[in-house]
């Protein structure tokens, strides 16, 4: 992670010195809106938060649709084999990306279904309404909250990785299937969510949202990639425990798999 | 058995045993069974006011009873296998891992489908309902949740073989994943019983049929990189 090292504190500085200027934009310089009041400043973090969270998912469905597919070494030279040899290489890595992208959607998924209700309760009178938009953001957030009980208490190693990349890649194919299911589902209901949620007309209400949207996203990549590179020192460290184990028995220092050591 | 295609016949020929074990021992299709009458005994007691209104929550009940009790079944279905390591054994047959995923989707979906046998009539009679509308798309909708509800259930099941805690991690993510199809099977079960228009039914049925394609298709590509390659 020193590679990155200069790139990642220019990046936090710069996070710091956005997240000062979106703050001025949203509390300060932008216009209160006329019937929702206070409230409205919501906007400016749910909609990227909601957006951050279906990214962080896609990462961990990405991730583990690619652990899934490329699961041991090709012979050949050809384009496929390379790739496939790249990212076999790369297993451990591209797990933890997964398990990074998974906690970092879910997180930004609990900021969407509490600020959600926040709205919602000033907008049109009650906290939750069955909506599909909100049916369908609650569906994920368990799936995944699934993702991560299965991670943490299935059995160890290899094969808790394998079924854990399965369902993350399960869980995100369900999504367009929750997506059309409660939109059908959700006809008796009011459909209480235009489209795009607001549709903002002042010039600095926009202006404020597309600050706090970069803000937040530049949020969001140093977030995963903080994350990614806390879980791959701990595979290192793992590893370094378990070698350190073999050391002190005596035996020969092997490289070992990943394997947890036993505490 | 004289099928010719190898597949099919390795397909079959699993199928039958666990067929064959399951009706010697019945404890599968017993327990699932009690349990859905269990299920819908205690929802009756929770929401029965009065005739016309706890009919509303009858597809409700009769579904939250086919899922919970299914899930029995599920859990047994690679039990056997994983006493004496035999899924090992199987993997390292000539199978293919895709034969034996719809040999043990294939078994769960009789015995469900068995256990829901038993189980329309005894909804019918605890909610009070006169008749069957239409019967020949609640069949359909059975059918097709039943098939559904199986092929993601099986898929989980072997993906849980080895895990700790797995009578627990099943449901835990069978459920949020199989929603969208049980809102389906909801809802048309409550169209039917509700007499409502066909069209609107026949969309449902139209729904679960695409769900469950999705569903056997994705499960069969998930299996093999699952447990292909232990």
């Amino acid at each position: 992670m020193k590679r990155f090292r200069y790139a990642y504190e220019f990046f936090v500085v710069l996070m710091l010195l956005l997240f000062a200027h979106a703050f001025y934009w949203i509390f300060l310089h932008s216009p209160m809106e006329a019937q929702m009041g206070i409230v409205q400043k919501i906007f400016y973090f749910h909609v990227p938060s909601a957006i951050s969270m279906f990214l962080g998912l896609s990462v961990c469905a990405g991730s583990s649709v690619i652990y899934l597919v490329f699961s041991r070494r090709k012979k050949g030279r050809g384009l496929w084999a390379g790739i496939n040899n790249f990212f076999v290489e790369r297993r451990d890595n591209v797990d933890a990306l997964a398990r990074s992208g998974a906690e970092l959607g879910l997180i930004y998924a609990s900021i969407v279904l509490v600020t959600g209700p926040l709205w919602g309760r000033k907008a049109w009178g009650t906290y939750w309404e069955w909506d599909p938009r909100l049916t369908l953001t609650l569906l994920v957030f368990l799936i995944y909250v699934a993702y991560l009980f299965l991670r943490a208490f299935a059995a160890e190693s290899e094969s808790r990785k394998r079924i854990a990349a399965g369902l993350g890649a399960l869980g995100f194919a369900d999504v367009p299937l929750i997506h059309y299911a409660v939109q059908m589902w959700g006809g008796t209901h009011p459909n209480v969510m235009g489209k795009g949620g607001g549709g903002i007309k002042d010039p600095t209400m926009q202006a404020a949202f597309m600050i706090s949207m970069a803000t937040m996203y530049i949020m969001f990549g140093l977030l995963l990639y903080t994350r990614y590179s806390i879980e791959r020192q701990q595979v290192e460290l793992d590893r370094a425990y378990a070698r350190l184990i073999d050391y002190e028995l005596g035996e020969p220092p092997v490289v070992a798999a990943s394997a947890k050591p036993s505490q | 058995m004289t099928v010719k295609n190898p597949y099919l016949r390795v397909t079959l020929a699993m199928f039958h045993k666990d067929f064959m074990v399951e009706m010697r021992s019945r404890e599968v299709l017993l327990t699932m069974t009690f349990f859905a009458i269990l299920v819908v005994v205690v929802f009756t007691f929770a929401f029965y006011v009065h005739g016309d209104v706890s009919r509303q929550y009858l597809p409700g009940v009769f579904w939250v009873a086919i899922i919970f009790s299914g899930t029995i079944s599920l859990l047994r279905t690679f039990e056997r296998e994983r006493e004496n390591d035999c899924i090992r054994a199987l993997l390292l047959s000539p199978t293919p891992p895709s034969a034996i995923y719809i040999s043990k989707t294939l078994a769960n979906i009789v015995f469900t489908l068995v256990m829901e046998a038993c189980l329309v009539p005894i909804v019918v009679v605890f909610f009070n309902v006169g008749s069957l509308p239409d019967p020949a798309r609640f069949l359909a909708i059975l059918f097709l949740g039943t098939i559904g509800f199986c092929a993601v259930g099986t898929l989980f099941s072997a993906m849980l073989i080895n895990a700790r805690m797995k009578a627990v991690l099943l449901p835990l993510i069978f459920y949020p994943v199989i929603a969208p199809l049980l809102i389906t099977c909801v809802k048309a079960t409550f169209s039917i019983f509700a007499g409502g228009d066909v069209d609107q039914i026949n969309r449902w049925l139209t729904m679960a049929l695409a769900f469950d394609m999705l569903f056997i298709v994705l499960g069969l590509w998930v299996f093999g990189h699952l447990v292909g390659e232990g």
